[in-house]
């Protein structure tokens, strides 16, 4: 038996049940396609939703977000799905398999990305790379939506520095790259004595933000 | 017909996610974490144990109760998630019951409300979380664990990353 520090791909196995098990257990959010497929009544999340209300008209483009459990659910929308990983296609043929710059699709209206696993382990910097890539899928005046979990962000002394501000103050700096917020909801509550859970929302993350780019912010719905 | 729900009742894969990515791996493999922990037990003459986690791993080591151990070994992840205060009271508590502690934090959760502020402690965030514990504990604390920075493939969740020698 060989002792492993950390896993890596190069030794993994490369067959179709290991690599369908390695996408589902880090995209938790496949769950929904899978329990709407067995199910007569359909669910949506409520963060979807309330993303879904607030998406401007035109193209709605999920990248990595398991977005073909929504775009099932809402055939009439325009929804179009990316995912980086080509095994999502074996089972969602409907997909589009591409990385974080976009190299010749059509520009979107709307841009997703819901608690991306391969975004994370990056510091904010790290993430403003990922968002210089992102911004080009998007038309001028795209709504921009991302969320993330605090718990996976690297970069961050929390013993010494307030994680929302630092945050609040980072997605100032994105004007930059002509994304300007429009919304957000950071969740770190304090806790008491006893409570071990995990900050909100796992599976969308804790961190919510909207943008538009380069056009001017809507009047957001709060559902 | 759609309903409107609420995600938080998805599978939460931490008590077989160590155990699933093990499964990828193209021969067995064993987490170094998972057998620093078997040793230092071993090596150290470490008789009793008792454990607390929240998972599969050290299935090798029996867990005795609590009041006959002789070190109490700490790998749950939920113990990193309770407000600073909290852990440092349950230390103390533990050792008033149990000589020694190899206790394991995750980095990512301690502090994990953002309600506890030292700026005395050191800007690298794993010598900080070591400097807390050596300040707010009447204890001898020994860190054995790597410096490193992380990019979310090191078994974390699996086994915690900041591994410590508690003793009074």
């Amino acid at each position: 038996m060989k002792i492993v520090e950390y896993h890596d791909k190069e030794k993994f196995k490369d067959d179709f049940k290991t690599l369908y098990l390695r996408y589902r257990t880090g995209r938790i959010r496949h769950e929904m396609w899978l329990r709407n497929r067995k199910n007569e009544n359909k669910v949506i999340d409520k963060y979807d939703n309330l993303v879904l209300e607030n998406c401007g008209p035109g193209k709605i483009t999920y990248f990595n977000s398991a977005g073909y459990y929504l775009a099932d659910l809402y055939p009439n929308k325009n929804i179009e799905v990316i995912e980086n990983d080509p095994i999502v296609k074996k089972f969602y043929p409907n997909c589009i398999t591409a990385n974080r710059q976009n190299t010749g699709l059509e520009l979107t209206d709307n841009f997703i990305v819901t608690n991306c696993r391969s975004d994370h382990w990056h510091t904010l910097e790290g993430f403003t790379e990922h968002f210089k890539k992102y911004i080009s899928y998007m038309k001028p005046g795209c709504r921009f939506f991302y969320s993330m979990r605090d718990t996976q962000l690297l970069g961050i002394n929390r013993f010494k520095e307030n994680i929302k501000q630092k945050i609040l103050n980072w997605t100032h700096s994105l004007t930059d790259i002509k994304l300007s917020l429009v919304m957000y909801k950071i969740e770190i509550p304090k806790r008491h004595a006893n409570d071990t859970r995990e900050n909100p929302d796992t599976a969308n993350g804790n961190i919510k933000l909207a943008f538009v780019y380069d056009g001017e912010p809507w009047s957001v719905k709060c559902l | 017909m759609i309903s409107i729900v609420d995600l938080n009742n998805l599978v939460k894969w931490h008590k077989n996610y160590g155990k699933i990515q093990q499964r990828y791996f193209k021969y067995p493999v064993k987490i170094r974490r998972e057998k620093q922990i078997e040793d230092f037990i071993k090596l150290n003459g470490f008789k009793k144990c008792h454990i607390i986690k929240d998972n599969y791993m050290l299935e090798s080591i029996e867990s005795r109760p609590l009041n006959e151990s002789d070190i109490i070994i700490i790998i749950s992840q939920h113990f990193s998630r309770y407000p600073c205060e909290e852990i440092t009271k349950r230390i103390k508590k533990l050792l008033k019951l149990c000589p020694s502690i190899y206790l394991c934090l995750n980095r990512y959760y301690i502090n994990i409300d953002n309600s506890y502020r030292d700026d005395t402690l050191s800007d690298n965030p794993n010598l900080a979380i070591t400097q807390w514990l050596q300040k707010n504990l009447d204890s001898k604390v020994i860190d054995m664990s790597l410096d490193y920075n992380d990019d979310g493939r090191w078994f974390t969740w699996a086994i915690p990353d900041r591994h410590y020698f508690i003793s009074k």
